[in-house]
């Protein structure tokens, strides 16, 4: 029972209270630049959360075998590989996919989140801890690719998968497409955790 | 050539800045770079690391990747070649200039995981330019990446002086007034250059 | 004393040393190993699924059932495109024309489009198969009505705003400009796969 409690509180950790993209703010730039198309960012959000699941597993395993002199290229050997072969699994069953997300499927290979939660997490704890804090970690990362991207394309195209929810002359809000949408709506999102936490912490 | 050069400057600064425009290379300011000092520093030690990984990178691909079709060995072969670029550096400083080396050593972590140095270089090779090109593009990438971080900074602690409402306060408001400075960046983008 | 517990140290520090370089090289050798497993495993069908252009999509750019044959990437080098494939489109024996399969890079991502031209070097039709960031400022600019406008047109196109009438809208201009910009290499690539054609 104990342990199904420990258990949930690293999920909730990750996904909630130490959520890496709002609350630790690093990582940021997948979530500024790719979060046009809900699609998009649900596919990078597996993405991710597969890469961080197994490196965290990985070095876990072996954490006897790093010293602190060579972590950092362990760590980034280990990433890299499953960066690799999730780009690939990409390209061949989601090609459109992975032409639309361009560059950044490499880029998470240097994530800041996945290199501080081996750094952190599975260079200390045990194999399956450090499985669950990845994953929790990656959910986390998602949904916030995800509340991103929502904002962004109601706003910015008028439509969900094709629907218009605001009807047809709805001219739609072209900036939010563009980088400076993407600071603004991250920006607001922050605002409103804050708010948030600022009415929890009132009471 | 010195007109190319200006043309490439031109792109790599403004047209397609690191940072407002292709949004790589984003992290709020952390109280540590308050000075606008500091940031040089940090600026010519991206540039450093940016311009040698990215000509490591492509002398690499033209004469490894390319030659025995290794295009799937890229992700890690570019990791390992800024991680070795960095420990190279690291050690060379180290051994000559001891006191610069002190300052950098706090940037250790910043550049590692800046999306700005892979992705770049990752831009360049798709794209195919010139060593001479890429020597180029990745300098004044991080030129631009610099004057993102100087005009972020000043913002921020103009800032400070700000009354902001209370769920406002501290990063909020400041990736809104980055989304300002992103917008004034997207003017340059009709720029079009005689080919 | 202090100078034996000293060496003692470094001994410790260089078995330390070398037990690292040999982890590394180890993690080194597997992920290599690992990586290229899995490529041979999907290579094959990655190389089906994609980049390659359908006979449909050919016959409808060239508004006809021809035989298409995939010309030498080396014809096309001093144009120096990454990504240009050009097929010469054949009936009867007779060359009638030729699709030209480009993607550019624009402000907004990529763009791939494939445009069939006539022997002569007028367009014919083109087709916008990919373009990044669906959608997009410059989406607007993609349907059948604006692509029209490109249609008889031959090289080198010049053409002002106002013929394709668009509206100011910053992003729709300069994607149609990299549109604009596709098919003037297109058609360079035409003249050079004449002059080739010429060699045979």
């Amino acid at each position: 029972m104990s342990s199904n409690n420990k258990l949930l509180n690293i999920f909730r950790e990750g996904t909630v209270k130490n959520n890496p993209v709002f609350f630790q703010l690093i990582g940021l730039c997948p979530v500024l630049a790719i979060t046009i198309s809900v699609k998009n960012a649900f596919v990078m959000g597996i993405a991710f959360t597969l890469v961080i699941t197994f490196s965290n597993f990985i070095i876990s395993l072996f954490k006897k075998l790093i010293s602190a002199q060579t972590k950092l290229i362990i760590y980034l050997i280990v990433i890299s590989v499953f960066v690799s072969i999730v780009d690939m699994l990409l390209k061949v069953y989601l090609p459109t996919v992975s032409r639309s997300l361009g560059v950044f499927v490499p880029l998470i290979a240097v994530n800041c989140i996945i290199i501080s939660r081996l750094d952190n997490f599975a260079i200390k704890k045990n194999a399956f801890l450090s499985m669950v804090d990845g994953i929790s970690m990656g959910v986390g990362f998602s949904i916030a690719l995800i509340v991103v991207a929502f904002v962004r394309m109601i706003l910015g195209t008028g439509t969900i998968f094709g629907y218009n929810i605001f009807g047809s002359n709805y001219k739609p809000v072209l900036l939010m497409l563009s980088p400076a949408g993407a600071f603004f709506t991250f920006g607001m999102i922050l605002a409103l955790i804050q708010w948030i936490v600022n009415k929890k912490e009132a009471k | 050539m010195l007109a190319k050069l200006f043309i490439v400057a031109l792109s790599a600064i403004f047209i397609e800045n690191v940072v407002f425009v292709k949004l790589l290379g984003v992290f709020p300011i952390f109280d540590e770079h308050k000075r606008i000092k500091t940031l040089f520093n940090m600026g010519a030690y991206v540039a450093l690391v940016m311009v040698l990984s990215s000509s490591f990178m492509f002398l690499v691909n033209k004469f490894l990747i390319m030659r025995f079709n290794l295009t799937y060995l890229r992700i890690i072969i570019f990791v390992l070649i800024i991680v070795i670029t960095m420990k190279l550096l690291d050690i060379l400083l180290m051994k000559l200039l001891t006191k610069i080396h002190n300052a950098l050593k706090n940037y250790f972590p910043y550049v590692i995981t800046n999306c700005a140095v892979l992705g770049i270089a990752i831009i360049i090779i798709d794209r195919g330019l010139s060593f001479f090109e890429t020597i180029a593009y990745s300098f004044f990438s991080a030129v631009g990446f610099t004057l993102a971080l100087i005009l972020i900074l000043s913002i921020k602690e103009k800032l400070q002086f700000c009354s902001v409402p209370k769920a406002f306060e501290g990063a909020p408001i400041l990736f809104i007034a980055i989304a300002l400075l992103a917008m004034a960046f997207m003017g340059f983008s009709g720029i079009k250059f005689p080919v | 004393m202090e100078q034996g517990e000293g060496l003692l140290m470094s001994n410790i520090s260089k078995k330390n040393n070398l037990f690292s370089v040999f982890i590394i090289f180890v993690a080194l050798v597997l992920s290599f190993g690992i990586i290229s497993i899995v490529h041979n495993f999907t290579t094959k069908r990655f190389e089906n699924s994609n980049y390659i252009v359908n006979l449909e999509t050919l016959m409808k750019v060239m508004s006809g059932n021809y035989e298409f044959v995939l010309l030498n990437d080396s014809i096309f080098s001093s144009l120096k495109q990454n990504k240009l494939k050009v097929y010469k489109a054949i009936d009867e024996g007779i060359i009638e024309g030729y699709c030209v399969d480009i993607t550019v890079d624009g402000i907004n991502g990529e763009i791939n489009l494939v445009t069939g031209i006539s022997h002569s070097g007028v367009i014919n039709d083109t087709e916008i198969l990919f373009y990044n960031e669906s959608p997009t400022f410059g989406s607007k600019v993609f349907n059948d009505e604006y692509l029209d406008k490109f249609k008889g047109l031959n090289y080198p196109m010049e053409f002002s705003n106002e013929v394709i009438g668009l509206n100011a809208i910053s992003g729709a201009t300069i994607t149609s400009n990299t549109v604009k910009d596709a098919l003037n290499i297109a058609l360079k690539a035409i003249l050079l796969a004449k002059e080739s054609e010429g060699l045979n």
